[in-house]
């Protein structure tokens, strides 16, 4: 290099400088591309249950009972059916039961047990204790849940393999996530509202009924939300309090320990049948699964926009 | 103040009635409340108590030792051997972590220092929304799209032979679904790193690169250390994807293009008709039990890195 002399104060070396860009955006590169890893499985698998799906979707689909001959689920075979198409109701409606009675469940054991924390409990060495048991709780797996449904609710209680026992089981399975989440929602209200309440001579319920809850409710509500649509998905402890593998006609709400079908199992059954056509009908079900599990997440995310908006 | 002692004979007779009242509320309400409390502390006892109980028949009959280590599966004659199915979630979870643990870490570091804006938006939406997907759909991919894969591409190339169900098979559908958990774990611990530690390092000269590498994987390592202790958590704790693509086969797996069967997979696969078998009811329990303590052990590790992690930069 022949640089002119008045620049040679400032002549570096700056090949040092170039290879570490050049190893930038390598690395850049590297984490673009396991970025798209996610995304393109993503893509790929939304397309995949679409295109097994199509055709095989239909409204008969939605409001029949299931078949064991995968010719009934074809469109094509409608008009010549002595039963009737093939469909995926009774699952449909024992999955929208199922939500909803651990709904309930969770509204009285996951908020009860999260105010009890926040607002009743000390601060001391057994509430830290109780609340490091209940992050814990919620890295169990399903299937542990499933055997404790199994051996407690099925067996113990004498529940059998129920729309109540199934109920009760999820709910335990979203127990500590919902309580933490509600936890974090009544810790974000400020203690001086809290004050000003009890300065009004409110009781402490009242000031829960009255002053936290209302505030906090947005928060509550999100986490309850999102909980519940991990819940519907949940195929592992579903099979291990037996839900019903066939079930023709959808269960009996005001017969809580009567036997219930729900969607999971029933994809879960239709993927282990050998047929081939059964893959599009369970790709099919996949289509109402996440249907009603987006529509939950929008829901749940509408809420939290709301209310954010607000402050 | 004037409406109190314009009617004050009546407020008097009143008072004591709606205080009761109020007083009976007060008294039902934290009944429930500590109700739902005690029984959130309960559950924790309940889990580990059932599962304890429900294993004793069969811990009592068989030796521990001999169950861990005897290869032979066989309800129906009283063989309860787990070793097939504990070599197979070794391989499954060291498997699919390999994979996957990169790739989120990767993806992460894009998320939480490149991505801006619209993207990060777009790009972080998408990997919630993987999150949230339900297992057994990837399960039925799983056997639409990656059995055949394996099956007919990738153990021929690799020069060995797959029937498509098998640990590789559960391994590749597995790490797509721990990923989108890791990365939102390692996304959090980097961007609870304080602002001061990129502008120090960018300010003596370092690059982007040289930033992540030097300062903020290190700061952050114990948060992405503890995401991946719980990733494996996940991994080993998975049911339906092994369930539904592993091939339940209680053999010692030869290869990793084997079919096999994981801890969770056996309860699965044997619940139903062999439950009428004496102990079979307990032998899977106590699997339960087996993975309950290791689950557990791994999140006990990670709070202990996160506790450290959180002492240090104080958030």
């Amino acid at each position: 290099m022949s640089a002119p002399t008045e620049t040679d104060a400032f002549e570096v070396d700056d090949s040092s400088i170039r290879r570490m860009r050049f190893y930038g955006r390598i690395f850049l590169g590297a984490c673009l591309l396991a970025t798209m890893v996610g995304i393109v499985a993503l893509i790929a698998l939304v397309f995949d249950v679409v295109n097994e799906a199509w055709g095989w979707l239909t409204w008969e689909f939605l409001t029949h009972p299931p078949s064991y001959l995968a010719e009934h689920y074809d469109p094509a075979n409608y008009g010549d059916l002595p039963t009737g198409p093939g469909g995926i109701y009774p699952a449909l409606v024992g999955s929208i039961y199922l939500i909803a009675m651990t709904a309930v469940f969770t509204l009285i054991l996951g908020v009860g047990a999260a105010i009890y924390l926040e607002e009743y409990a000390g601060d001391n060495l057994l509430t830290r204790f109780i609340e490091a048991n209940i992050s814990n709780l919620a890295g169990v797996p399903s299937i542990v849940y499933g055997l404790l449904g199994l051996a407690l609710f099925v067996r113990a209680v004498g529940a059998g393999s129920s729309l109540l026992a199934g109920a009760l089981t999820l709910t335990l399975l979203i127990l500590p996530i919902v309580i933490v989440q509600t936890q974090e929602a009544l810790r974000a209200v400020p203690d001086s509202m809290r004050r000003a309440s009890y300065g009004t001579g409110a009781t402490k319920w009242q000031t829960i009924r009255n002053v936290v809850l209302p505030e906090a409710i947005p928060g509550i509500m999100t986490g309850i939300i999102l909980s519940l649509s991990r819940a519907i998905g949940e195929t592992a402890p579903i099979i291990m309090v037996g839900a019903a593998t066939s079930m023709f006609a959808p269960p009996n709400l005001t017969d809580p320990t009567g036997s219930f079908a729900a969607m999971p199992m029933q994809i879960f059954t239709w993927a282990k049948e050998p047929e081939g056509d059964f893959q599009h009908i369970a790709a099919a079900g996949i289509i109402v699964l996440l249907t009603v599990l987006l529509l939950m997440n929008a829901v749940a995310i509408y809420i939290r926009n709301k209310y954010d908006r607000r402050k | 103040m004037d409406t109190t002692t314009d009617s004050g004979s009546n407020a008097q007779a009143d008072r004591p009635e709606r205080l009761d009242r109020r007083l009976l509320i007060e008294r039902l309400s934290s009944y429930w409340l500590i109700g739902a409390g005690l029984f959130a502390v309960a559950l924790f006892a309940l889990i580990v108590l059932t599962l304890v109980q429900q294993s004793i028949p069969i811990v009592s009959e068989h030796s521990l030792l001999e169950m861990l280590t005897s290869s032979n599966w066989d309800p129906a004659s009283e063989e309860f051997g787990y070793l097939p199915a504990i070599v197979g979630t070794i391989y499954v979870t060291v498997l699919s972590m390999a994979m996957g643990t990169p790739i989120a870490i990767l993806a992460a570091i894009y998320i939480a220092e490149y991505a801006e804006g619209r993207m990060k938006v777009i790009v972080s939406s998408f990997i919630d929304v993987l999150a949230a997907i339900p297992s057994v759909i990837f399960g039925l991919v799983g056997l639409i799209v990656v059995v055949p894969f394996v099956g007919d591409y990738l153990a021929p190339a690799l020069g060995t032979h797959s029937i498509g169900l098998g640990i590789v098979t559960v391994s590749l559908v597995m790490a797509i679904i721990v990923t989108p958990f890791m990365i939102s774990l390692t996304v959090e611990s980097l961007e609870a790193l304080p602002d001061e530690l990129r502008e120090a390092s960018l300010g003596v000269g370092a690059t982007k690169w040289e930033t992540i590498r030097s300062v903020l994987l290190r700061a952050a390592g114990p948060g992405i250390f503890s995401a991946i202790l719980l990733g494996f958590g996940r991994v080993f704790g998975a049911t339906i994807v092994p369930a539904m693509l592993i091939g339940g086969q209680t053999a010692i797996p030869e290869s990793p293009f084997d079919a096999g069967e994981t801890l969770p997979s056996l309860i699965v696969n044997d619940f139903g008709e062999l439950m009428s078998i004496p102990l079979t009811q307990s032998a899977l329990i106590f699997v339960g039990l087996l993975l309950l303590v290791i689950v557990w052990l791994f999140n006990f590790g990670a709070m202990l890195v996160r506790r450290r992690l959180q002492r240090r930069w104080q958030y």
